[in-house]
């Protein structure tokens, strides 16, 4: 084969394998951390991680409950943990009993039961929460203070 | 000379050409417009989206100026959903905590039960099917059979490049089966709506809202009032059959109707479940079932508050500020949005 002929065959195929391949998937560290309302732990919380960087899908937010001390531990729909990078973070109330949905008096009544009621309304969106938390490669406990 | 040579096209003084042509000639044509076919074939699809786009933007041109107009005639838009507070099935209890809060309030309109999308009839030259509608029960009494006023067809209300199996759908509960027409269409209800008890209550619709334009301080132009929701979900299947799309129908009008005709941000334009799921609910779904989308590549339409029609293309987990701000009419942070 002549060396023009090599060079444009190589071009071609450099550009076709340019059109492969995708954007490497995000890493996900292990994250988790306990959240305080004015320093006594939130149960019940749902703690919402939404990676800031562009280019990120809907399935990379990572999630977690609190429980009764108020600690949390992260996972997306794509493995545990959160995306590694800058985050807006939210607290705002959790998940409802399945068994109680459908009975607006129970619901009304379990989320009196909890304790550090309401949590503020500014932390609830990622429109308004001041909340932001970079997680590192590690992974590392993320504590979260909020006050009314 | 061989008198028993075949006849060639190429020899010299024959006779007239044989008729016909060779099976690699006939093949070759075939390829050819295979080829010619195939490269128009996407062409002709996309042309026919983006008209089913454009009818979808003039749908939503014709809802927000209904709106509009009914702001015009009564000086606020229509509830979301407008309920009476008492503790029969389907009102808004006193004892809920968002009733006790304050986020939701007494119905704009005493004694009825209605979804926006029954308070915008007399706007939308429907006004035959607002004086057959019944006000005053709850929807069971509007749609009770597949040929009641509930049940009919408003093709205002529907995309045509949204996902409708049926029309109308069906829901049975305690014996009886009940009539719904379809509705892509949802308002919206701020940065989070479904499940109820984690609703934010911060859009320009909600359980008997009353906003008004003057709410609006974030502008018109930078405030959504009602956009699309994309029914075609084949990650959630329940007897065997899509569940989202029999999840609509513009007369619902209880307090779980919100999950019917209100939409909210918590999760960006266009998200569809990451996995499958058969239950009829858990916390990934109660995301889905109020996310605006639509099949329209790349984005949703939405008609803002000034009456005009944008594709919003915030699809990335980066995009959900801006666009839970153009939800929220009054947080002091217009959504800059083209």
């Amino acid at each position: 084969m002549s060396v023009p002929a090599r060079v444009v065959l190589l071009a071609i195929v450099v550009a076709l394998a340019c059109g492969c391949g995708r954007k490497p998937d995000p890493l996900l560290a292990p994250a988790s951390g306990v959240v305080r309302l004015g320093g006594k732990p939130l149960e019940s919380a749902l703690v919402r991680f939404m990676p800031a960087e562009r280019g990120i899908a809907a399935e990379w937010i990572s999630e977690g409950t609190t429980d009764m001390e108020g600690r949390y531990t992260l996972a997306c729909v794509r493995g545990p943990g959160a995306v590694v990078g800058k985050h807006r973070v939210t607290v705002s109330e959790g998940g409802v009993p399945g068994e109680l949905r459908d009975d607006q008096g129970k619901v009304g009544a379990w989320l009196s039961s909890l304790s550090g009621r309401p949590i503020p309304d500014r932390y609830g969106t990622a429109a308004t929460s001041p909340l932001e938390v970079t997680v590192g490669p590690e992974g590392a406990g993320l504590d979260l203070d909020l006050d009314r | 000379m061989n008198v028993f040579l075949p006849r060639s096209r190429h020899r010299a003084g024959a006779s007239p050409l044989p008729a016909g042509f060779t099976l690699v000639e006939l093949l070759v044509v075939i390829a050819i417009i295979g080829t010619l076919v195939g490269l128009l074939l996407p062409a002709v699809q996309a042309a026919r989206e983006a008209a089913r786009r454009s009818q979808c933007t003039n749908n939503l041109k014709q809802i927000g100026l209904a709106l509009l107009n009914f702001h015009d005639a009564r000086n606020r838009f229509p509830p979301g959903v407008n309920l009476p507070v008492g503790t029969a099935s389907g009102m808004l209890f006193p004892s809920n905590a968002l009733y006790k809060s304050g986020k939701m309030g007494k119905p704009p309109f005493a004694g009825q039960w209605g979804s926006w999308l029954m308070y915008t009839f007399t706007m939308l030259e429907e006004a035959n099917l607002a004086a057959q509608l019944d006000f005053t029960t709850r929807e069971y009494g509007n749609c009770n059979g597949p040929d009641s006023v509930g049940a009919r067809n408003v093709s205002v209300f529907v995309c045509p490049s949204d996902h409708v199996p049926k029309n109308p759908v069906s829901y049975s509960t305690g014996g009886n089966t009940y009539y719904f027409g379809v509705n892509s269409y949802m308002a919206n209800a701020g940065s989070r709506c479904w499940f109820w008890a984690n609703s934010t209550c911060d859009g320009m619709f909600q359980v008997n809202s009353n906003v008004r334009l003057k709410d609006v301080f974030d502008g018109t132009s930078h405030t959504v009032l009602v956009g699309e929701r994309d029914s075609f979900e084949p990650n959630w299947i329940v007897g065997g059959e899509q569940k989202l799309p029999n999840m609509r129908g513009w007369a619902w009008s209880n307090f779980n109707a919100m999950q019917d005709v209100l939409a909210s941000a918590w999760v960006p334009v266009n998200y569809r479940l990451p996995g499958m799921v058969t239950s009829s609910f858990n916390a990934s779904t109660d995301d889905r079932q109020n996310a605006f989308g639509s099949r329209h590549p790349g984005g949703a339409n939405m008609v803002f508050a000034d009456g005009s029609v944008r594709f919003i293309t915030l699809v990335d987990t980066a995009d959900l500020p801006v666009l839970q701000r153009i939800m929220r009419p009054a947080d002091g942070q217009p959504g800059g949005v083209d």
